[in-house]
Formats: C-alpha cells, structure tokens, sequence
C-alpha cells in the first residue's frame, strides 16, 4: 500500500519534477560550473580557471561600478515603492466606491509589458518634445537630458522601476489593511486617540510581516531588473545605468565570456540567498 | 466644530493626493493614446492633450510597418500554452505533495521552494546551451517547454488543497474514480480561485517576459509582442506617433483584458501576500 502510494506520488510529481531538473536545476549548477571556467560557449574545450573570474570581477572597475549601480536601483525603487504603496493604501482605506477607480488605476503599469512601457517612457523622457522636460519649462526650471546625461539617466530608471511597482505595493497593503481587527480601531477612538498616533504606534506594527514582505519581494524584483533599462538606457551613458543583469547579458552574449557572465549570475544568486535568509531570521524573531 | 472641519479638510487633501499620484501614474497612457492620434507634423504642437485631428492613419502604417498580428498571435499561443501547463503540472504535484507520503518528500518540497531565489539572469547562459542542443533555438517551443512548470503554482495549489477536506477525494474513490479523475472531476474544479490566480500569473509572466525571448528568438516571424516593440522601436527611434500607434497596439488591449480580470488577479496577490 505504502509503495502503491509512492509510485502514485512519484507520478503525479514527475512532469513538473522533470522540468524543474531539466531547466532549473541542471542549468543552475552547470553556471556554477561554467562560472570556474574561461569557456567562450563556441570551444569544446573549457579551460578550468578556479575562482579567477570572481577574482577579476571584484578588480574589474565595470563590475564594481554596475554592483554600486545596482544597488542604487534596488534600494531606491523599493523604499520608495513600499513607503508610498502604503501611504496610499492607507488613504485609499477610507474611501469606498472611488478607492476601485484608483486601484485600477495604480495597479495598470503591473499589468502593462514592460518593454512597451518603456518605448512610452522614452518619449516621456526626451528632451524636446518629452512631456516631462516641457513641464519643467513651463515651470521655468531646468530640463535635463535625462537619459543622456549620466547624472540624471539613473534617476530616469528609477522612476520607471517605481512606477512599475507601485500598485503591487497598494495593493497588497490594501489587503493587509482590510484584514486588520477594527475592535482595536474603535477602542482607540474611544480614549481619544489621534489619527497619526494610530497609524504610527497600531497599523505601523500590525502591518509589519506584510512590510517584511513587499520589502524581500521587491528587492528580489528590482535587483534582477532589466527589461526597461534595456530599452532606455543599455546601461548607458557612461555605464551609469548599468545593472548587474545587463552586464551579465553583455558579457555573455554580445562579448561570449560565458565564464564571467556566469560569475556575475552567481554573485546576484548570493545577494538574493542573504536576503532571503535575513528574511528567516526577521520572520523567526517575531514568532 | 472644529474636529469636524478638520476631518473633512483632511479627506479633500487625501482626494488630492491620489489625484496628483494618480495622474502621473496614467500619464504614460494617456500621452501614448494620444501622440498615437496626432498627425506626425503636429505631434508635439499644442494642443497636447486631445488631438484637433483623429489621425488614424499612424495605426494603419504601423501594422503596415511590421506584422503585430503575427506577435499578437506568438504571444497568445506561448501564454496560453504555458498558463495550461503550468496549471497541469502543478495541480499534479500539488496534489501528491498535500495528500501522500513517499520517500524524499520533504527534501523535494524545500528544493522547489528554494529554487524560487535563483535568479533568472543566472539562468540564462546554460540554459541557452541547454536549447541548442535540443534544437529548439529560434523557435517558439524554447519559450514553452522550460515555462511550464511553475514552483509557486506548487506552492499556491497546494495550499489551497490542503483546505479541502479528504472526504470529497473518498467519496469519489468509492465510486472508483483514479487518483487522475479524483484531481480533475473533485480537486480543481473545487480550487478554482486559487487556479485562477496561478493562470492569471503565468499568462502574465509569459506575456511579459523578455529576456529570455530576446536571446533565444532570431527571426521577426517568432518575436512575441514585447520583442516586436523593441525591435519596431530600435528601427522607427523617433518617428513618434508611428511609434506610439505601435505601442498602443501591444499594450492597450492586454491591459484591458487584464483590468477585466483585476479581481481575481487581485485577490490572489493580495492572498499571495498575507497568508505568506
């Protein structure tokens, strides 16, 4: 019975099992493997260099720069993204029939291709004919070139990334928020106490596994970018714009360093696997 | 009185907050729509928000220009086979996970659930290796095949199915129905909210995704919609309105069918987020 079971279990589980081998684990491991050598995908033969290429990366004034970059980015569209998902949420709380319009409304860039968005952004953002540099005129201050000017490129990219975001965060905040007990709400009230008392030292708190959440969510997210930087930027200019899965792209199908390409891949594995063990850890010290 | 008027105040300025974000939130669409409907001379020639001029010849040119049909239906035909095997494949081992033990489960479980941190840019590289030995560069099969399978659709399924009681699998057991028809005729049809949100996910993701098809495609008659607008970006750069007529042509009619189904994409990431 026991062993009838098993091979039912086995079964049911082989068609996604065998996937997962075939295009996730098997591919996952081979980078780690391809990641220790000087292989050009195109030779037989792959020279096997040892760590060499994580050696390199850490040299390499590229590799530092798009780490910085990166960075940057991921913190930047996160905070923003969640701060503002939540002051949001917390406004569109208290409204009823209206609070869909706006919903729908944050929630259209999650569901638009980012790639298309990007081609719109791209117009947005041009320095003649772009809305956002008209704007600026019309309020007599400067308009920069925004995606060609290697101070402002960056920032350009991060609007498009928290733009994108956005919704996500309202709307999870929104159902964190209307799951929360109202007893507690109406207590307070009672004795008096103030809106923003409530917010700060009762909803702040309550909300905090679901900021756990779109916080390690939204890092994941955002440090993989590449589809919009792709369209507007490639990285540029200057490589002020160029993140870490750009310069992996690059390395490892426009210039076929596979080894090094696979050791930035590797590098931003590491990066998700501490976030998400501080993410074990927060979650067991609130338990 | 003076409470009273406070709170109303601080309800109009809440108003105009998310009015303000909100604006800025749809700007990119609404200036996509309409530059798209501007004729190319007076593109950019006030007035800026509505068109004097309904100038729809920009859509005839830009499907003239490049075949969006062709992406509309690559795109459709990968997203929905994907969004179809994913729900299969995950159903099945959602099920066996919830419902019986075998040997290495747990190990299995805390594998498929780890590998939702490798990233994919890291996966790339071998797995483009992976599809020049199968013979499935530049064709749409590389796009399909590796999607289908899904560890947060395992994951989603089989918390759902956890909550449905062993009686109804039983029941229809008596009756002599196979493990196969117990999931089909009892489980999914039982679990639906959850299956719908792994559908509207995967459809989504499929939809959406670039990288991937940007490395394995090669020829225009395979792009998908996102890779038909890159490269219909990188050939017209700033012939805006032909661009723009291009763009609303990829992204509006997704977006309404997407807002249409709002709800239960919605309630699943909502779900998604707090049961976590």
């Amino acid at each position: 019975m026991r062993n009838r079971q098993a091979r039912t279990a086995y079964l049911l589980i082989a068609p996604a099992l065998l996937l997962f081998i075939g295009f996730t684990a098997y591919p996952f491991i081979w980078s780690a493997q391809i990641s220790l050598t000087s292989w050009d995908g195109l030779n037989a033969v792959k020279k096997f260099v040892g760590f060499q290429n994580y050696i390199n990366l850490f040299g390499d004034a590229e590799f530092r720069k798009s780490l910085s970059v990166t960075t940057i980015y991921t913190v930047s569209v996160t905070l923003i993204s969640t701060i503002l998902g939540f002051l949001i949420a917390l406004m569109l709380q208290r409204r009823g029939k209206s609070s869909v319009i706006y919903r729908t409304i944050f929630f259209s860039p999650v569901v638009t291709a980012t790639v298309a968005a990007a081609v719109v952004w791209q117009l947005l953002f041009d320095p003649y004919v772009g809305v956002i540099d008209l704007g600026l005129k019309a309020l007599h201050l400067p308009g920069p070139n925004w995606l060609s000017d290697t101070h402002w490129a960056l920032p350009a990219v991060i609007i498009v990334g928290i733009w994108k975001r956005l919704g996500f965060a309202v709307i999870v905040y929104a159902a964190g928020l209307s799951s929360l007990p109202t007893s507690c709400y109406e207590a307070a009230d009672l004795d008096g106490v103030s809106g923003w008392q409530k917010v700060r030292y009762m909803t702040i708190p309550l909300m905090r596994p679901v900021t756990t959440l779109v916080l390690i969510t939204g890092f994941i997210d955002a440090i993989q970018v590449f589809d919009h930087i792709f369209i507007l930027t490639s990285g540029g200019p200057m490589g002020s714009t160029n993140v870490m899965s750009l310069l992996l792209f690059n390395q490892g199908f426009k210039l076929f360093r596979l080894g090094y390409a696979s050791a930035i891949g590797w590098t931003l594995f590491m990066i998700i696997l501490a976030l998400t063990m501080l993410q074990w850890q927060i979650r067991r010290r609130h338990e | 009185m003076m409470r009273k008027f406070k709170k109303i105040s601080l309800g109009l300025a809440d108003h105009l907050v998310l009015i303000a974000i909100s604006s800025i939130v749809i700007l990119p669409f609404v200036w996509m729509i309409t530059t798209s409907l501007k004729p190319p001379k007076l593109a950019f020639a006030a007035p800026y928000l509505i068109p004097t001029h309904f100038h729809w010849q920009n859509f005839v040119n830009a499907w003239h220009e490049a075949p969006f049909s062709r992406y509309y239906l690559n795109s459709i035909i990968v997203a929905v086979l994907v969004t179809f095997g994913q729900v299969f494949t995950s159903a099945l081992a959602a099920y066996a996970f919830d419902r019986f033990e075998f040997p290495l489960k747990k190990t299995l479980w805390f594998t498929l659930l780890a590998s939702m941190m490798v990233p994919l840019p890291l996966l790339v590289i071998p797995s483009f290796q992976i599809i020049q030995h199968l013979h499935w560069a530049d064709n749409l099969v590389a796009l399909i095949i590796p999607r289908c399978w899904s560890a947060f659709g395992i994951l989603l399924l089989r918390q759902f199915i956890h909550s449905i009681p062993r009686d109804f699998d039983d029941a229809a057991k008596m009756d002599g129905a196979s493990t196969l028809r117990v999931i089909w005729t009892v489980i999914l049809p039982l679990a639906r909210p959850a299956v719908a949100t792994l559908a509207l996910f995967a459809f989504l993701f499929a939809w959406n995704d670039f990288l991937w098809p940007l490395i394995v495609l090669n020829s225009p008659e395979h792009f998908t919609v996102p890779l038909g607008i890159a490269n219909f970006s990188g050939k017209y750069g700033t012939r805006w309105t032909l661009l723009m007529a291009a763009t609303v042509s990829a992204t509006i009619p997704a977006v309404i069918a997407f807002l249409a189904m709002q709800k239960s994409l919605i309630r699943g990431l909502a779900s998604g987020g707090v049961n976590e």
